[in-house]
């Protein structure tokens, strides 16, 4: 918040005037109310003290005064900003200095290269005669001397700005390694994030002192609309050229955008766009169509550049990289495929997917069962491609006259002739003797010639065609049963022949697949045709982009470059992350840093002043709060934190998750240390040793979440208020035990009447009791009672035990005689998970744990 | 000093607080009237004026046979007494009307004024000396004038007390008897001369040269301005007189500054007071009654122009 203040010098002044006043005022008014009394002794007193003063030093209260400081040292150390003059009037500074000026082209948009030089020409001026100066801009490592400077802007102007981004850091460095003398370097520049954010100018500024001169950047940036990305639709082939999509950006915001996009061709205007930002759009995408007549028209295999143009209707709407350069190649290949159909299946037939590589690959495709002799209508294809199988001849796959025709005419490429075995192929007879006559063409041989006899096998088949000079294709040296073809180029007629020496179907030895084909045909046609340097077959390929234009390679080209995205985005610096700046006026150059230590920076220091301030406030409110109300005990104002604080201390917090035995009807119970030792060993539940005991029912008796009933009788004989309340203590989910019940048949129907959707039934072994902490087997009968409860609200709400099971689990040496085959361990866990019951009722029914026990299975 | 809770102090005083210098027991004879004690140098038989040898007394007041008994110096004469001449004079000054409303605001609970200690001492002195037998004048010195208050009883002093009380003793000009001017009290006699003054005025010349009588100045002044450890140090005080002149409590009590000037003051007034007369007593209203009936007791005070008890 504080940073997007903008303080001027003036506004401060009025604050601090306006401060002062407030001050004085209050003074005064604090003055006023100082209470004078009359103190008639002064009358006869002869005191040396100084009367009291018209204006006086008023000691206020310290809280207030604190904070003032600090608000006051937060505000200096923010405000005011130290200057530190770099060339002081007529003391000659004549150390070497270096001015760089940064020609990017996030320069270009806020100003001319005209407006540029002469802010140039006059900071050169400044400088001239108070240090050694040289001066260098970014579009070379050339250094220019004083001597130069009084044209730099004419230079500037000549240079103009170039489209290349730049990289500080590695500027300076090239700079460094060629002028290692400078001691103070100017960098003429923006605050273009792309430009600096590789340079550490803090730690070459232990060596040199570096300054800033801001350039431009009157007020704020104007929109910049810029093509970010350019592709060609997904397409295959031919195609591919036709539909683009371009995705054009924008950086700022809020302004509705209209304009043009322009595609041209060797200065031919293809196609037309317009396009539209609305207030809050950031990014675009155009489709455009180019027109197929003019790209057929062009020449084949040809790298064209397509320039794309953006113009914006706006007047104000300035745009520094409005043109975007991208390779075009018009892809007019053409592939004839000879191969006979197999079937239906498009699976079978490895031709089908071969044609479907070359389609992906750029080419026109056209398949043929058998070749014929007379030219196709059209272009002459650039790839024939045939497949021989057992029961062809070979005149009926072998394009002889494709190839002998070339020798009347002069074609600029050579044509590829590609021949290839199918699967089932057995005798390669023919394949051999379309291989000699194309090697041969245009001299036609009639029969097929002996050495083609009696080709049974891949190696003779390999064989004859190294004897016939045919140069091997994959495969190792001198091993050229491994490769995958061999090669021939008739230099007659201008072709390359490639005779495959294995089928193109999916093999597991040869390592082709149907999904690698397309690359090995790619591999294949470029290393035939010598291709490798240009990018053959994507169209629209990637135009570069130059990052830094000191550290580009002698190819690339800064002036057509694209114009990188650093620089586009127009991402600016903050300007305490870049070096003192330089300002030029009328009085001089000052060297203004925007905070006095930059190695630490003040705004958090600011932040926690603004806290204490804050804290103050608050703590004086809270103070004086206190303060009123008890005027007259001033130590409780005094020292009221320290009450507080003691208070705190003094009132714990009790602990939870404890539970108490709560008992009804019982003779003295002895202390429970030995139970609440098994409880805590078993569970994490805090059982008290000290149980709550009544003898009657009492208010305090139904805050417990259980109560334990010596004999039925005592709730037989309750009164009628008495019993309401614990039946609605049941229903509010009290669980009740009642031990010796004997049948207890009156307690039951009493119940029951209350709660006629209850249900009484014995416990079965399923029961949650059984199961709710310990697997207990069975419960222990009393003669012929057993364990009974009251079902109620999806719960059990009261347990009636039979024989006196309190007394079991607390006198282990006496047990009851109805208990005598019952031992005091399962005593304890019957105890237990009554507890746990008591607790938690049915836990082991929620769901609520699942995912988390799934998630730990799998 | 701080004065233990429950002693009874000046502020509390009545006309009726018994008061009976130790040297003198009052012995109700016809023949036995005021205050003033005579020693008259002659031997007597009555055990009740015998007192030890002093060095320098008459040989002849031994009582020789006593010596040889017990072989101590005793010595008998003959004392008798006569009534006395009491002057009251009261200096009222604007300055005992203080501590005003506004101090006492401050601390919350009604204060006892300087004036009102002022007339509870002088209408007890009063009260004791008719008692006594002595012939007493109560003067009030008002603006240059002496309002004369005549009191020929003890009764006529407590009636006069209650009247003060009920006007929160500030006596209105009807209660007086008459009024003089200051040339007649100062030519009148008295044989002693009791002033009621917190001194800020200064001691009058007429005053300190009056002939013919032991004076006593009885200086009234409060506790808060004996010990002036309340004041705070954020309020400015000033006086009326020169309200011009106006301090910083802080600037007060720096370094005990006024209770050291107070104290400088004190000495000087009372050095200046003892040059011409015999006895100051200075009085607060947190004076324990005691401890001012003591003071009394003094060379120049209620003793007499008789030699004091040694």
């Amino acid at each position: 918040m504080i940073q997007d203040v903008i303080w001027s010098l003036n506004a401060v002044g009025y604050l601090g005037i306006l401060l002062i006043a407030g001050g004085l005022i209050l003074w005064f008014i604090v003055r006023r109310q100082k209470q004078r009394l009359w103190l008639p002794v002064l009358r006869v007193i002869k005191l040396d003290l100084t009367v009291l003063p018209k204006f006086r030093w008023i000691h206020p209260p310290l809280w207030p005064l604190l904070c003032f400081f600090l608000a006051c040292l937060a505000l200096g150390i923010y405000l005011f900003e130290p200057t530190e003059p770099v060339i002081k009037g007529d003391n000659l500074d004549l150390r070497p200095t270096h001015v760089f000026f940064d020609l990017s082209p996030s320069l270009a948009l806020t100003f001319s290269a005209a407006q540029y030089g002469e802010e140039g020409q006059r900071l050169l001026d400044q400088l001239r005669d108070k240090a050694k100066l040289t001066f260098s801009f970014s579009t070379g490592p050339e250094i220019f001397t004083a001597a130069d400077s009084h044209d730099v802007s004419k230079k500037i102007n000549a240079l103009g700005f170039h489209r290349a981004g730049l990289k500080l850091g590695a500027a300076v460095d090239r700079l460094l390694q060629k002028a290692p003398d400078i001691e103070h370097l100017v960098i003429v520049s923006d605050r273009d994030q792309g430009t600096w954010e590789d340079f550490n100018w803090r730690y070459l500024e232990k060596k040199m002192q570096i300054s800033w001169l801001s350039a431009g950047m009157g007020g704020a940036l104007p929109d910049n609309v810029f093509i970010d990305e350019l592709k060609p639709r997904d397409q295959s082939g031919f195609q591919k050229n036709l539909a683009w999509t371009v995705l054009m950006r924008r950086t700022g915001q809020g302004k509705a955008l209209r304009g043009q996009l322009k595609a041209e061709l060797e200065g031919r205007q293809l196609a037309a766009h317009d396009w539209q930002f609305g207030p809050d759009g950031k990014s675009l995408e155009v489709d455009i169509a180019l027109p197929q007549e003019i790209l057929l028209q062009q020449t084949q295999d040809k790298l064209l550049v397509l320039n794309w143009e953006i113009s914006a209707s706006g007047p104000g709407d300035l745009l520094i990289d409005n043109t975007f350069r991208s390779w075009l190649q018009v892809q007019n290949q053409k592939a004839l495929l000879i191969s006979r159909p197999r079937g239906e299946m498009f699976l079978d037939d490895s031709v089908f997917h071969l044609k479907t590589s070359l389609e992906v690959l750029g080419f026109r495709t056209q398949r043929v069962d058998q070749w014929s002799p007379q030219p196709a209508l059209g272009m002459p294809p650039t790839l024939l491609l045939t497949e021989v199988t057992p029961e062809s001849t070979m005149r009926s796959f072998c394009p002889i006259e494709a190839v002998s025709r070339r020798a009347n005419s002069t074609p600029q490429h050579d044509l590829q002739a590609w021949i290839l075995p199918s699967a089932d192929l057995l005798d390669f007879g023919e394949i051999c003797y379309c291989f000699a006559s194309l090697l041969q063409a245009p001299q036609v041989i009639l029969e097929r010639p002996a050495y083609c006899d009696k080709l049974e096998h891949r190696d003779q088949y390999v064989g004859v065609l190294q004897s016939l000079g045919a140069v091997q294709l994959g495969g190792s040296v001198d091993s050229p049963l491994g490769a995958l073809g061999m090669t021939f180029r008739n230099a007659a007629t201008k072709t390359k022949i490639l005779a495959f020496t294995v089928p193109l179907n999916p093999m597991q030895k040869g390592g082709i697949s149907f999904g690698q084909l397309p690359l090995m045909i790619q591999s294949v046609w470029k290393f035939l045709s010598g291709e490798s340097t240009v990018p053959a077959f994507g169209s629209g390929a990637v135009w570069p982009r130059i990052e830094d234009i000191s550290t580009s390679l002698a190819s690339d080209d800064p002036a057509t470059s694209n114009v990188p995205l650093a620089e586009s985005l127009l991402r600016q610096m903050a300007t305490d992350q870049l070096p003192p700046q330089l300002s030029v006026s009328s009085q001089g150059i000052i060297r203004q840093s925007s905070l006095a230590s930059r190695e630490r920076d003040a705004r958090p220091w600011i932040y926690l002043c603004l806290s204490l301030v804050v804290l103050a406030i608050w703590l004086e409110a809270l103070g004086y709060g206190f303060a009123r109300m008890f005027q007259k005990q001033s130590w409780v104002a005094r020292w009221f934190g320290l009450i507080i604080f003691i208070s705190y201390l003094s009132h714990p917090d009790s602990a939870e998750g404890q539970v108490r035995m709560n008992a009804l009807g019982y003779a003295p119970l002895p202390q429970l240390t030995s139970i609440r030792r098994e409880v805590a060993a078993r569970t994490s539940i805090d059982f008290l040793e000290s149980a709550q005991q009544f003898n009657s029912i009492q208010r305090e008796t139904l805050l417990d979440p259980w109560l334990w009933v010596a004999q039925p009788q005592i709730l037989e004989n309750l009164d009628r208020s008495h019993w309401s309340e614990v039946m609605a203590w049941l229903q509010r989910g009290g669980f009740l035990i009642v031990e010796n019940h004997g049948g207890a048949q009156r307690l039951k129907q009493q119940i029951l009447e209350q709660n006629p959707q209850g249900v009484w039934k014995p416990i079965p072994p399923d029961h949650e009791l059984m199961r709710s902490f310990h697997l207990l087997a069975s419960l222990p009968q009393c003669g012929q009672f057993v364990w009974e409860g009251f079902h109620f609200d999806q719960r059990i709400a009261v347990v009636l035990v039979p024989g006196d099971f309190m007394r079991m689990l607390l006198d282990e040496r006496n047990p009851p005689a109805c208990f005598s085959k019952f031992s005091h361990e399962q005593a304890v866990r019957v105890f237990i998970n009554l507890l746990m019951v008591a607790l938690a009722t049915d836990y082991k029914k929620d769901q609520i744990h699942l995912p988390e026990i799934l998630k730990r299975l799998r | 000093m701080q004065v233990p809770l429950g002693t009874p102090v000046l502020r509390q005083l009545t006309p009726f607080h018994g008061f009976e210098p130790s040297h003198q027991r009052y012995v109700p004879l016809s023949r036995f009237h005021g205050s003033q004690r005579l020693n008259l140098m002659r031997p007597t038989r009555m055990p009740a004026s015998s007192r030890r040898y002093n060095h320098g007394d008459p040989v002849n007041l031994i009582d020789w046979r006593a010596y040889a008994r017990n072989e101590q110096l005793v010595v008998r004469e003959q004392n008798d007494e006569a009534s006395c001449r009491l002057m009251l004079l009261i200096d009222e000054q604007p300055t005992l009307d203080w501590p005003d409303a506004v101090i006492e605001q401050r601390f919350g609970h009604s204060l006892c004024t300087k004036r009102e200690l002022t007339w509870r001492l002088a209408l007890h002195l009063s009260y004791q000396s008719l008692k006594w037998g002595d012939a007493v004048r109560l003067y009030c010195l008002r603006d240059g004038q002496a309002l004369s208050l005549t009191l020929r009883s003890q009764v006529d002093a407590a009636i006069f007390f209650e009247k003060m009380l009920a006007q929160k003793f500030i006596a209105p000009l009807d209660l007086f008897n008459e009024r003089k001017t200051l040339d007649v009290v100062r030519a009148e006699r008295c044989d002693l001369l009791f002033w009621f003054s917190d001194g800020f005025a200064g001691l009058p010349d007429w005053l300190l040269q009056k002939k013919g009588a032991l004076g006593c100045w009885v200086q009234v002044l409060s506790t808060l301005e004996v010990d002036p450890s309340w004041l705070k140090g954020d309020d400015s005080y000033f006086d009326e007189s020169q309200a011009v002149r106006e301090y910083m409590g802080a600037a007060l009590l720096q370094e005990n500054y006024l209770q050291k000037a107070i104290g400088r003051w004190q000495e000087e007034m009372s050095g200046q007071w003892l040059k011409h007369h015999r006895n100051h007593i200075l009085v607060t209203d947190d004076t324990p009654i005691q401890s001012y009936l003591m003071s009394l007791e003094k060379p120049g005070g209620l003793s007499g122009r008789g030699r004091g008890p040694s």
